[in-house]
This record gives structure tokens, C-alpha cells and sequence, in this order.
């Protein structure tokens, strides 16, 4: 019998464990709060366009938030815990420990999403319908390459945490409304694409613009969901191979 | 069981291990050495946790690193104190049955039979969070021998125990090498080492400066005469007699408790000797002892 399924298994269940996952719940009830209190400042906005902005802003900022944190426990945590020694020693093939094990964070990564979406949706009153749905594939399809990606980070650097948050929150935030084409060598942007959240006209004013005005998203769902799929295989093939090669040893101060 | 070939182990400008030479067998040795000495790389080296820089190191004819074969067959019980503090005792060990491949209810058998046989059956659905040192070691203890395996490699796992821990937990090492396991066991105390076994292996500063059984290591060192305490009522006497022999080098008056202690460079031509004292030379011997063939003596006089 294949010891990956049970690696997988009690990976969810610890990172599920409630304990752990209550905070991601009272995030999810604060986003029905939020929409809510959107609504009450926005009195104008419908609310399709209210879940869109916020889904846009917060939910799929929680979701690189949540894969920086649960993609860090995958390996980094535990050798900074130093119990990666009795994962190591164990006779379970590392490519399968890591897979797994990331399979497991991109999953729980995928529940906080849809969680939070959720609550977005209860707080602006809009429909569970289409639009709700895609922005569900896009946070699966996020989570997964986020997580991969985050591992990656990991596997190469001590203390990735703060790199990955430093990622999550400054560069996917900042990259994707930068001028030029830039904002395709952006996680976020690909999945905006695959979410297709209606347009917002933005405010207009009489003041001359200070700056570039950000590109135009014109990758295709299409491409979006290809490049996604092709990260996260990509990311996944390395990190099995790196992990299986390399040695991942906690400080001890003692010999 | 375990072939070590000039094995080296960088850290940067670091050497953890300096050119390791040697094959443990069957039975338990002891990883001697101070503190920073190499025992845990070396430890780690063998468990297939780091690779060496130079050399070789083989486990049943496998490089161990990140080597599932090697694991199936090998027991780590490491010095560090680090647990899912979350999980009980129970489920700790039965989480690492279940990666160790056993099916759940093998699993759940095997838990309960190594949690009884390190003492921690009653104790083992508290949180690890709240267990003392010695508890912790126990668990340890419990997961490095759950798949039973053919060799066991423990790292300081005396430190935290109780005197009736550490004696439980000798006479169960003892147990497992008359069931043929290779035991590696490292430590700093000497004095628990002693107890526990006759084979070592001394390491400082990165090299093995001394393998093989104590009492034999004891024989090459020949910087150091032999030291012999001799009890006796006629000290005078016997000391006379004594210092006439070729291969006693010094004989002094033990004052404060009685007796004479003198220096020898041929030790078992001397204890050949000692007989004849009584039987032909009719002093009274009321006991004698070497207080130096012992391990710490051996380690000082090897790492000065």
C-alpha cells in the first residue's frame, strides 16, 4: 500500500485541525461583516460590483496570505521546529512526503479561499451564481500555484515566511497594476483572467494623471488556466527532485 | 551492519567529522565524546539526514541518505526535545507507526505494545506539551524501536531520566542487543556509558581517537602506566616487597584511607604476580582495584 495517501491525510487533518483553522473561519465571518459595511458606504454599487471589488482586493489577498502560511509548514516550519528529523527518518520516499504534503496545503488553502468568497458573497448579498463560481476555480487554481510556488521558496531559503508575505502582499498587490506587460509575470493577474470579474468604470476627475495608467488584463482564461497548471507542475517536478537531493537539517547549538 | 570510510563532514569552514574510519557490529557501542566532538553528525551521518563531504558510509550495504530501504531497518532516537506538542503521546508514536508503513491496526497493536514496554502505557494520552524530560526521552525512545528495527541509533537518550529510568532503560538496551540489534548510543557521561557497554567508539574534535573495547584501548596506551590500589593492614611491608619487581614504577602510601597505590607498565604481569603476595609471602590482602581502567581515565589520556 502506497504510504501517500495516509501522508496526505494526516497533513489535512493537522492543518484542518481547529485549532489551526479557526482564525481562517473568523476571517471568513469578518469578510460578511465587511461586505456589509461596503454596502452601507457604497450605497450606490450593485452588488455584483460589491463582491467583485472586494474579491479582488481582499479575498484573493487572503488566499496568497493563507498559501504563504500553510505552503510554509510543508517543510520550512518543520525544520525550523527541528521535527523534520522524524519525517526524514522514516522510510516514506521524500518526492512523496513533499507531494503530498503540498497537496494537503493547497487544499486547506483552497477552503480558506472559497470560505472567505463565501462570506464576501453573504456580506454583499450577491448571487451564488456564475461569477461566484469562476472566482471558486480561480481560488483552487490559485491556491494550488501559490502553494507550489511558496514551497519552492522554501526548499531554497531559510526563513522564507517573510519572502513569501513580502510576495503575497507587495508584489502581487503592486505588479498587476503597473504599466506595460508586466503584470504577466503576476500569479494574480493570471487569475483575474480566469475570474473575469465585471469591469468597474473608475472615478473620474478633472486632474491631469500623475502616472501610466496600468495595463489592460488581456490575457485569455484559456492561457490563464494553461500557464497556471504549467507553474504548478513545473514548481512541483523541482520541488520533488530538490527535496530529495538536498539536506534539510535543523540548528541544533550541541553536538 | 554499519561501515564508516573515511568519512568527512564539512560545515563551511567547520569540520564536523575529520576522516571516520570504522564498522560497528552488532551489540551496543558507545558514541563517545565532549560536547561539539562530531557524535551527532556523526549520528546524522549514519541516519542518512546529511551526506558526507569525503568518504563513505554504508548501512546494510546502502548509502542512507534519504534512503527508504535504510529506514525501514533503522531506529533514530534523536537529542533533540521537539515534539507535535499538540498530539499525545499515543498519537505521536502511532503517527510515526503509520509513516513507518503499518496499517492502522497494525499501527494501533505495535503503539500500544512499545508505549508498555518504555513504560509510558498510562501515561501516553496526555498532551507532549505537558510531559517532563524524562517522559519526552521515553517517547523518543518508543518511536526509534516501533518497526523494530535492526539497528538503533540513540542520541544522548539518557539525559532527562530518572536513576530508575536510566536503569530500566539500560537493562532494555541490553535486551535488545541479546536480540541482536546494533546499538549505537551516544554519550557524554562516562559513567553511564560504563554501565552500558564495554565496546566505544571516542570521538574529539571531529576524529575517532579510540575504538573497540575499553579494557583493550586501556592496553595501548602506553603514555600512562597502569595504576593499582592495593588494601592492605602491612603497607609498609607489602610496598617493600612491591617496589623490587622490574615493572613496578612507583609505589605511594595511600594515608587518608589506608593502603598503598603503585604504577605499573606491565599490568597483567603484575596481577600474575599479586597471588604470591599471600600464598608465598603470607601478607594480608584485603582487596585491590585499578582506578584507572576505567572509561574516564581512558578518555582523559586520550584527548590530552
Amino acid at each position: 500500500m502506497s504510504i501517500a495517501p495516509f501522508v496526505f491525510t494526516s497533513t489535512l487533518q493537522d492543518m484542518l485541525r481547529p485549532k489551526r483553522f479557526a482564525i481562517w473561519v473568523i476571517v471568513a465571518i469578518a469578510m460578511v461583516v465587511l461586505g456589509q459595511v461596503f454596502l452601507r458606504f457604497t450605497p450606490t454599487s450593485t452588488a455584483t460590483a460589491a463582491y467583485s471589488t472586494l474579491s479582488e482586493l481582499i479575498v484573493f489577498r487572503i488566499l496568497a496570505l493563507a498559501a504563504a502560511i500553510f505552503a510554509t509548514g510543508v517543510v520550512s516550519q518543520e525544520v525550523e521546529q527541528k521535527t523534520i528529523v522524524y519525517l526524514l527518518t522514516r522510510p516514506v520516499p521524500r518526492p512523496v512526503l513533499i507531494l503530498a504534503r503540498t497537496l494537503a496545503a493547497s487544499i486547506t488553502v483552497s477552503i480558506v479561499g472559497i470560505l472567505a468568497a463565501i462570506g464576501t458573497a453573504l456580506g454583499t448579498r450577491a448571487t451564488f451564481g456564475e461569477l461566484f463560481f469562476r472566482d471558486c476555480s480561480a481560488l483552487i487554481l490559485g491556491s494550488f500555484a501559490y502553494c507550489a510556488l511558496f514551497v519552492l521558496v522554501s526548499l531554497l531559503i531559510n526563513k522564507s515566511m517573510v519572502i513569501n508575505l513580502i510576495f503575497a502582499f507587495g508584489y502581487e498587490a503592486a505588479v498587476p497594476k503597473m504599466p506595460g506587460d508586466i503584470y504577466k509575470v503576476s500569479i494574480n493577474s493570471y487569475l483575474m483572467s480566469i475570474a473575469s470579474h465585471p469591469k468597474i468604470a473608475p472615478v473620474t476627475s478633472d486632474a491631469a494623471p500623475v502616472a501610466t495608467p496600468a495595463a489592460v488584463n488581456t490575457i485569455q482564461p484559456g492561457a490563464a488556466w494553461l500557464a497556471m497548471i504549467g507553474l504548478v507542475v513545473l514548481c512541483s517536478m523541482f520541488n520533488a527532485q530538490w527535496f530529495d537531493r538536498n539536506e534539510y537539517v535543523p540548528r541544533e547549538d550541541g553536538d | 551492519m554499519i561501515q564508516i570510510e573515511n568519512a568527512s563532514r564539512w560545515f563551511g569552514q567547520v569540520i564536523g567529522v575529520n576522516d571516520v574510519t570504522h564498522t560497528i557490529e552488532p551489540g551496543v557501542t558507545a558514541l563517545l565524546g565532549m560536547n561539539g566532538a562530531g557524535k551527532s553528525t556523526l549520528l546524522r551521518l549514519i541516519t542518512g539526514q546529511i551526506r558526507p563531504t569525503t568518504g563513505s558510509i554504508k548501512v546494510f550495504g546502502n548509502e542512507p541518505f534519504a534512503n527508504p530501504e535504510v529506514y525501514k531497518r533503522m531506529g533514530y532516537c534523536p537529542e533533540i526535545d521537539q515534539f507535535y506538542e499538540h498530539r499525545t503521546g499515543r498519537q505521536f508514536v502511532n503517527y510515526l507507526a503509520r509513516l513507518a508503513g503499518m496499517s492502522a491496526a497494525e499501527a494501533k497493536t505495535r503503539t500500544d505494545e512499545v508505549l508498555h514496554e518504555v513504560g509510558m502505557a498510562d501515561r501516553a494520552d496526555k498532551k507532549l506539551a505537558g510531559y517532563s524530560k524524562g517522559m519526552r526521552q521515553r517517547i523518543k525512545l518508543a518511536q526509534a524501536i516501533l518497526h523494530d528495527p535492526d539497528i538503533i541509533l540513540l542520541d544522548e537518550p539518557l539525559n532527562g531520566l530518572d536513576p530508575v529510568g536510566r536503569r530500566e532503560f539500560m537493562s532494555y538496551l541490553h535486551t535488545l542487543a541479546e536480540r541482536g540489534k546494533t546499538i549505537l548510543v551516544s554519550s557524554h557521561i562516562l559513567f553511564e556509558v560504563e554501565q552500558m557497554t564495554k565496546s566505544i567508539m571516542l570521538l574529539h574534535r571531529g576524529r575517532l581517537l579510540a575504538a573497540g573495547d575499553v579494557s583493550l584501548i586501556r592496553e595501548y596506551i602506553d603514555k600512562y602506566p597502569h595504576r593499582v590500589r592495593i588494601e592492605t593492614p602491612q603497607p609498609r611491608e607489602v610496598a617493600a616487597k612491591l617496589i623490587q619487581l622490574p615493572y613496578v614504577l612507583k609505589v605511594e602510601f595511600d594515608e587518608w584511607r589506608g593502603g598503598i597505590e603503585l604504577q605499573t607498565r606491565e599490568l597483567n604481569q603484575f596481577f600474575a604476580f599479586l597471588p604470591t603476595l599471600t600464598t608465598e609471602e603470607n601478607f594480608t590482602i584485603t582487596g585491590f582495584s585499578s582506578p584507572d581502567n576505567n572509561l574516564e581515565s581512558i578518555f582523559h589520556y586520550l584527548i590530552e
